[in-house]
Parts: structure tokens; C-alpha cells; sequence
């Protein structure tokens, strides 16, 4: 930081000040980690200095050699922790990622079901203060009165009775297993995409401790950052099949 | 493309053992606050959880999710408000907390530690107007936190 000191003393301080409150503070927000210092320094890098729109090897600026290989790096990992056939490590934050996969199925309008932000759901997944829920006809699912966890048959009920173009699994406040071969099940029933977003979760499904949802989603989104223990940012895995539509 | 490489590497990190060591130590310490924290009579929302997460219902001890966020908050636990299902309250007002144990993992805190923080939440939140509770409340959280330093 020594470089931040001298050009600029102000925000310098700020950020040791932050640097304190992560050391002297007990951190439970259940989507927050601290990155290793590697994953730092990989984001401090000259790589920040680069234009690379487009993928590895089809770019729409020269002299993306060297930025080919770091993108070819981060895709085949990512692969090879999910099991994927494709992935894009191209999104810049988990909305971004679920706006990516709306915009290739769905058409302003198109009714998609989504897990109740109260009962455990997303902004992203329908709420009406978000694009989401003010682009498409999101309909709610929620968890049961008594238990407190889903009910798939009452999930399946109301995918036959809305009969959504796409169906949103995954939760930002749900503590207990999905099953998305529940969810395919479902969504198969009513011929919808099913769409898995697993932030929350992913670094548990990467260590095959919660059932991974890429052999069963048409879509997975992720961020990187939360259990997964990356950078700040998403990440959309889905069949080759619809690796060319968006 | 320097948020692309610091991807990689993460993920580099996380095909390791050790991240498996990491994961699998994140689900034993939620699942011990949990207990820890029902123990203390705080209702946990399902019951329990199977992951990094719990939802604690606040209701119980008579606070909203916005006032225990602001209490713990003022003795050194980072936490965020957050509705529970069929919420009565407002999204800014709430009637939980949502807490998870990625972070403190990482940090290498282990099952002892999450039964003295489940103690320290408990007495915080069931004394959040007595001064000298929340005292000793803050002092706990700086004996754990000068135990396991992070970015040392």
C-alpha cells in the first residue's frame, strides 16, 4: 500500500480503517469472506490495463495473447470444479449473471416462478424494486408454514398452474439442502428452463458438499465471492447447447 | 481481466484439499452456533441448517431484525437484518438476523469459538439496553478477534 500512501493519503486512510474493522470486528454476513492474499495481489495486476471484449481467441481488440490464457485459465477451472460443459467467468456480479441468462430465454412479459424474497429468495429472482421483477411476470414460490423448508409438490402445483417460461431455484437466506433434481423434475413437467442460482452455496457444491445443480439446470449462475471465496464477481455455467445464444 | 485472474486463482484455491477442509469446517460451525444459539433459547428459522447459514428469528426476545443488526453491530458482530418467512415486518425492519460462517472460518475459528460467539450474541441481545453487559459483550469479541488476526 505504499504507493496508495504517498499519492493519496486520504483514501489510504480509509482503508486502513477498513482493514481494522475486518481485524478487530467478528464477520457473520453470510455472504462476505476474506480472499487469500494471492487472489489480492491477481486483482492489483497491470491486467486492470487491458481491453479483451469478446473470448479467448475471437477478441475484438489486439493484443490479447497473454489475457487469452488468464481467461482460458479461470474457464477450465471453473469447469472442472462444477463439472460443467461451459462457463463464462465473464459477469461482473451475480445480478448481472441472472440478467445475462433472462435476456437469452425470456421476452419482456414471459412469467417466470422464483423463490419469495421473504421466504429466502433473491432481488434478482422476481422482486417488484427490481429490474427483474418489473421486466417479466415473476409468480413466488415460498417455503411451509410449519417447517420452514420447500414443499416441491406445492413448488410443482404452482408451476401447473402458471405455467412459467422459467423456473428459479436457489436463495439468499435458505439454510437447508435444495434438491434440483426436484426442481428438473418440475420444470420438465411443464416444459419451463430451469435456471440455479447458487451463490450462497457454491464453494460447498465445489467441495461436493451440497448436491451440485449443473448436471440438473438448463442455467447455473454464481457469484464468486461469497462461499466460493474469490474476487467480487459471477459467473454463468449452462449446457454447450446454449453457449452461442447470448 | 485483473478480476478474471484473481477468478482463477480462487479457483486454483479452491480444487485444493484444504478448501475441502475449509468447507467442511464451515457446515460444522453453523451447525454448532445453531445449536449453541438454540440452546440459548434464540429460534432458529427451520430448525437448524445444512450449509454456511442460519436465520435466527429475534421475535422470541421481543427485538426486530433492525435493532439486534445496530446491537451487535456496537460490539464488534457484523451481521445483516433480514426477513424471516411470513414476515409480519418491513424488509427494513425485519423480524431476523442473518448470519453465516464462511468469513470466520476462513479465519480459522473453529466449533469452540462459535459456542463463545452463540454466549456473546445471546448476551448481547437479551441485554441490549444494559451498558455494562454490552461491555463485557465487546470485550469477548476483542479476545477472539487478537486470538486469530487476519492479513497479518
Amino acid at each position: 500500500m505504499e504507493h496508495v500512501k504517498q499519492a493519496d493519503n486520504e483514501l489510504y486512510e480509509a482503508i486502513q480503517a477498513e482493514k481494522k474493522r475486518q481485524q478487530d470486528k467478528i464477520e457473520l454476513i453470510a455472504s462476505e469472506n476474506f480472499v487469500s492474499e494471492a487472489v489480492m495481489e491477481a486483482m492489483g495486476s497491470v491486467l486492470t490495463n487491458k481491453y479483451a471484449e469478446g473470448y479467448p481467441g475471437k477478441r475484438y481488440y489486439g493484443g490479447c495473447e497473454h489475457v487469452d490464457v488468464v481467461e482460458d485459465l479461470a474457464r477450465d477451472r471453473a469447469k472442472q470444479l462444477f463439472g460443467a460443459d461451459h462457463a463464462n467467468v465473464q459477469p461482473h456480479s451475480g445480478a448481472q449473471a441472472n440478467m445475462a441468462v433472462y435476456f437469452t430465454v425470456l421476452e419482456p412479459g414471459d412469467t417466470v416462478l422464483g423463490m419469495n424474497l421473504n421466504h429466502g429468495g433473491h432481488l434478482t429472482h422476481g422482486s417488484p424494486v427490481n429490474f427483474s421483477g418489473t421486466l417479466y411476470n415473476f409468480v413466488d414460490y415460498g417455503v411451509d408454514k410449519e417447517t420452514e423448508q420447500l414443499d416441491y409438490d406445492v413448488v410443482l402445483e404452482k408451476a401447473k398452474e402458471v405455467q412459467p417460461k422459467l423456473i428459479v431455484a436457489g436463495a439468499s437466506a435458505y439454510s437447508r439442502i435444495i434438491d434440483f433434481a426436484k426442481f428438473r423434475e418440475i420444470a420438465d413437467a411443464v416444459g419451463a428452463y430451469l435456471l440455479v442460482d447458487m451463490a450462497h452455496i457454491a464453494g460447498l457444491v465445489a467441495a461436493g458438499l451440497h448436491p451440485n445443480p449443473v448436471p440438473y439446470a438448463d442455467f447455473v449462475t454464481t457469484t464468486t465471492h461469497k462461499t466460493l471465496r474469490g474476487p467480487r464477481g459471477g459467473m454463468i455455467f449452462c449446457k454447450e447447447e446454449y453457449a452461442k445464444k447470448n | 481481466m485483473h478480476i478474471i485472474a484473481a477468478k482463477a486463482t480462487s479457483f486454483k484455491e479452491a480444487l485444493s484439499d484444504e478448501f475441502k477442509t475449509y468447507s467442511q469446517q464451515i457446515i460444522q460451525n453453523a451447525q454448532k452456533l445453531g445449536e449453541a444459539l438454540n440452546e440459548e433459547g434464540i429460534r432458529i428459522v427451520s430448525g437448524g441448517t445444512d450449509n454456511h447459514l442460519l436465520l435466527l428469528d429475534v421475535t422470541t426476545l421481543g427485538l426486530t431484525g433492525k435493532v439486534a443488526e445496530k446491537v451487535l453491530d456496537d460490539i464488534g458482530i457484523t451481521t445483516n437484518k433480514n426477513t424471516i418467512p411470513f414476515d409480519t415486518e418491513s424488509p427494513f425492519v425485519t423480524s431476523g438476523v442473518r448470519i453465516g460462517t464462511a468469513a470466520v472460518t476462513t479465519r480459522g475459528f473453529g466449533v469452540e469459538e462459535m459456542k463463545e460467539i452463540a454466549a456473546i450474541i445471546s448476551l448481547t441481545l437479551k441485554n441490549h439496553e444494559d451498558e455494562s453487559k454490552l461491555k463485557e459483550a465487546a470485550d469477548r469479541v476483542q479476545q477472539l478477534t487478537n486470538k486469530l488476526p487476519i492479513y497479518a
